[in-house]
């Protein structure tokens, strides 16, 4: 049976609709008022690019954004490195990998505010690591790792980074879908171990690899809670990102349109980051 | 045919998805409206009775919008339960107060803020002390013409004058904030300190005296606003008249006072040398702990701390007694009125269902269940033998006091509150000088220019 391809578009209608509901209007919303001076308690009115040249002036969004493509850049390689590391490990489906798959993913279903409370302890000035490094040294160390200028940013990049387990699931269902065969032949070739990994396995599975880079990468733009609930951006701004600075200039500071030129950054951002890693994979093109 | 048969399966599978979200939409709301309603009779009825009861008197009954930060762990909680069942039942059939709870006061003065710009504020509104008077006057009721004599007279004169605005009353006041600090009879004792000191310089050496004889003196925190530790920063303040007049100054600029400079570099040496190494990133809860477990010798906080002191799964049993009460050093006392109930109705019938439902809860009988339950102080000028020895003595701390000042979370940009507390580290590891503070809250009060 052939189908009229306008048939098609109708299945399309009730998602297209509420897609414009929830995302397209209040996208437009937020770029028309981010060209306005929008304060709590004030009229709106247009103020042309007034917004973004304040950002541009702010210390604070130079630091935040700073923050923000430092964690997007380590999530875009350091940690889709480890997930891939970790899937092409347990694709040899050596003893325990199911155990071990299920184990990678549970830092990615606790709740962000309990992780948070944990990691807190953790790092706590009598917390875990600062009672084994007391063990290891010998002498009392009180490291209150959130909260000072020098080693904020190791906790808060931690709470995140090392747990790839999304990627591991993701990259893993890719090297599973490969065909044995290919394998087989390179190794018919005399290809071994690692060559096989590097040479066939991962520029066959490159779009998979590309959408874990776009899935980490972009998860950076929307980063909050973690960085809210423990050092809440401090020491001073030394862990501020835009999503905790773009909350706090619209619910803190009651500034809704300077808040929105800070969504509209972040929007921008985020269309650039999937652009570039589309076209630095080839998304669009057949791995065959 | 088959064709035909697929477009009217497709739009009819569109329609009912379509159909379903607007149905959902509704559900969604009824059910809200039930569950609000369920939480308002305080657990009475079953969920599917309390339904039952709306759709019968949903025609008589008006339902008072109230979200309340009185909820959860909050220390008026059950005050607010007990009260809130009370009203219920005595106006039953004619207003019910329609609860959605939203714990800690700072996410439910957001959730206001965001409901005032879309102009959909509650019936009833109550942040406990914050003042949104001067942000949302627009959408407030000016409750003048619903107040006789008789109510006025029972309010304090200073409690009217937080409330009103170019004479026109906003606010019904219902609390006063009175705060000192707690110290450990006991600890002091082994520092061989007799009594609380009179003077900042006299507190130093106590807490040298405390640290000498292997006491850590103070409680403090830079978490959320840094409760503890900016309650010492603006007693600190307010050493003298100067100071005073700056902590009582509503939303200040400009933070380059010599009393706040000089407060703030009391704070530091207090963080350097008198404090346990959790304080930094700590919060409330973390020091209220180390006092409640003899870690440490003082804390500032308010009365309503008391009820701690007297429960055994977070002291030891008769910790109470050896739990002093003191004003700060200089005289100085946190001894304001708050604002209070506010109405943002906007139908008369409405208007007149909450006040009628503030009147309930700022009456003799509430108030005085308020000030034994909770150990806060109320408006009123009441007095009561079940409350604890040790509120009353704050109480008796705050009618000698020399320097009376209000909570700086009450007057202070929302902002600058955040900034003192993502400061304090900074401030705490010498890695920011007491100028260099200053200038980042002038900084962050800035922003708030029009």
């Amino acid at each position: 049976m052939r189908v009229k391809k306008h048939i098609l578009f109708v299945f399309l209608l009730p998602c297209a609709f509420l897609f414009g509901l929830i995302y397209l209007i209040p996208i437009g919303v937020v770029t028309a008022t981010s060209f306005t001076s929008w304060k709590i308690g004030s009229d709106i009115h247009f103020c042309g690019l007034e917004n973004y040249l304040s950002a541009v002036r702010d210390p604070n969004v130079r630091v935040a954004l700073l923050h923000t493509l430092f964690w997007v850049v380590l999530q875009a390689t350091v940690h889709v490195a480890l997930g891939v590391t970790l899937a092409l490990i347990l694709s040899r489906r050596c003893r325990g990998w199911r155990a071990i798959r299920t184990i990678s993913m549970l830092p990615n279903i606790i709740p962000a505010s309990a992780l948070a409370i944990i990691f807190l302890r953790v790092f706590d000035a009598n917390g875990l690591i600062n009672s084994l490094l007391s063990v290891i040294t010998g002498k009392p160390v009180q490291i209150q790792w959130y909260f000072q200028v020098k080693t904020a940013m190791i906790p808060v990049t931690l709470s995140w980074l090392i747990y790839s387990g999304l990627i591991t699931i993701l990259v893993l269902a890719a090297i599973l879908g490969v065909s044995t065969e290919l394998s087989d032949s390179a190794k018919m070739d005399g290809a071994r171990g690692l060559q096989i990994d590097f040479l066939v396995i991962l520029p066959i599975i490159r779009t998979t690899i590309g959408t874990a880079v776009i899935i980490a990468s972009t998860s950076m733009l929307k980063e909050f809670e973690l960085i809210f609930l423990t050092t809440n951006g401090g020491p001073g701004n030394k862990t501020l990102n835009m999503p905790l600075y773009l909350y706090k200039t619209s619910l803190i500071e009651n500034n809704y349109g300077y808040g929105n030129a800070m969504g509209v950054m972040l929007i921008l951002l985020g269309v650039g980051i999937v652009f570039g890693v589309n076209r630095l994979f080839r998304m669009d093109e057949s791995v065959y | 045919m088959k064709k035909r048969t697929l477009a009217v399966i497709v739009a009819a599978l569109g329609s009912a998805m379509l159909a379903g979200c607007g149905q959902g939409s509704s559900s969604g709301e009824s059910a809200q409206s039930t569950a609000q309603g369920a939480e308002s009779v305080a657990g009475q009825a079953e969920e599917q009775g309390a339904e039952t009861k709306a759709g019968e008197e949903s025609a008589e009954v008006i339902q008072i919008d109230y979200p309340t930060f009185m909820c959860g762990t909050a220390s008026v909680a059950g005050w607010f339960q007990e009260r809130c069942q009370a009203f219920n039942e005595q106006y039953a059939g004619k207003y019910e107060i329609v609860v959605e709870e939203i714990p800690n006061t700072q996410d439910y003065v957001d959730k206001m803020k965001v409901l005032y710009s879309s102009d959909s504020l509650p019936d009833v509104v109550n942040t406990g002390g914050y003042n949104i008077i001067d942000m949302m006057q627009d959408k407030l009721v000016d409750l003048t013409p619903y107040v006789d004599e008789e109510w006025r007279s029972t309010m304090s004169d200073i409690g009217i004058a937080v409330n009103s605005r170019d004479g026109k009353l906003y606010g019904i006041p219902s609390t006063r904030q009175l705060v000192g600090y707690f110290y450990n009879k006991d600890l002091f004792a082994q520092a061989g300190i007799e009594a609380p000191a009179e003077t900042w310089d006299e507190f130093f050496q106590q807490c040298e005296a405390l640290k000498q004889a292997g006491i850590v003196p103070m409680s403090m925190d830079t978490a959320d606003s840094g409760w503890c530790t900016s309650l010492f920063l603006g007693a600190m303040t307010a050493s003298n008249e100067a100071g005073e007049e700056f902590m009582n100054t509503l939303q200040p600029r400009d933070y380059h006072v010599p009393e706040f400079i000089d407060a703030a570099a009391k704070i530091q040496r207090l963080f350097k040398e008198y404090t346990t190494p959790d304080s930094i990133g700590g919060d409330y809860a973390a020091a209220a702990n180390n006092f409640q477990n003899e870690l440490t010798a003082m804390i500032a906080n308010g009365p309503w701390m008391v009820q701690n002191f007297y429960d055994t799964t977070k002291c030891e049993e008769g910790f109470y007694e050896k739990v002093g009460t003191a004003m700060y050093p200089e005289g100085t006392m946190y001894n304001a009125a708050q604002t209070g109930w506010h109405v943002a109705a906007k139908t008369p019938e409405k208007i007149e269902a909450a006040v009628e439902m503030i009147k309930f809860m700022t009456s003799e009988e509430s108030q005085k269940l308020y000030l034994e339950v909770t150990g806060n102080i109320c408006d009123r000028n009441l007095t009561s033998d079940k409350v604890y020895p040790l509120v009353n003595e704050v109480i008796e701390n705050a009618a000698v006091s020399t320097y009376n000042i209000n909570d700086y979370q009450s007057l202070w940009y929302a902002n600058v509150v955040d900034e003192v507390s993502v400061q304090y580290p900074l401030l705490a590891q010498g890695e920011m000088t007491p100028e260099e503070f200053a200038a980042a809250l002038t900084a962050a009060a800035e922003k708030n220019e029009e």
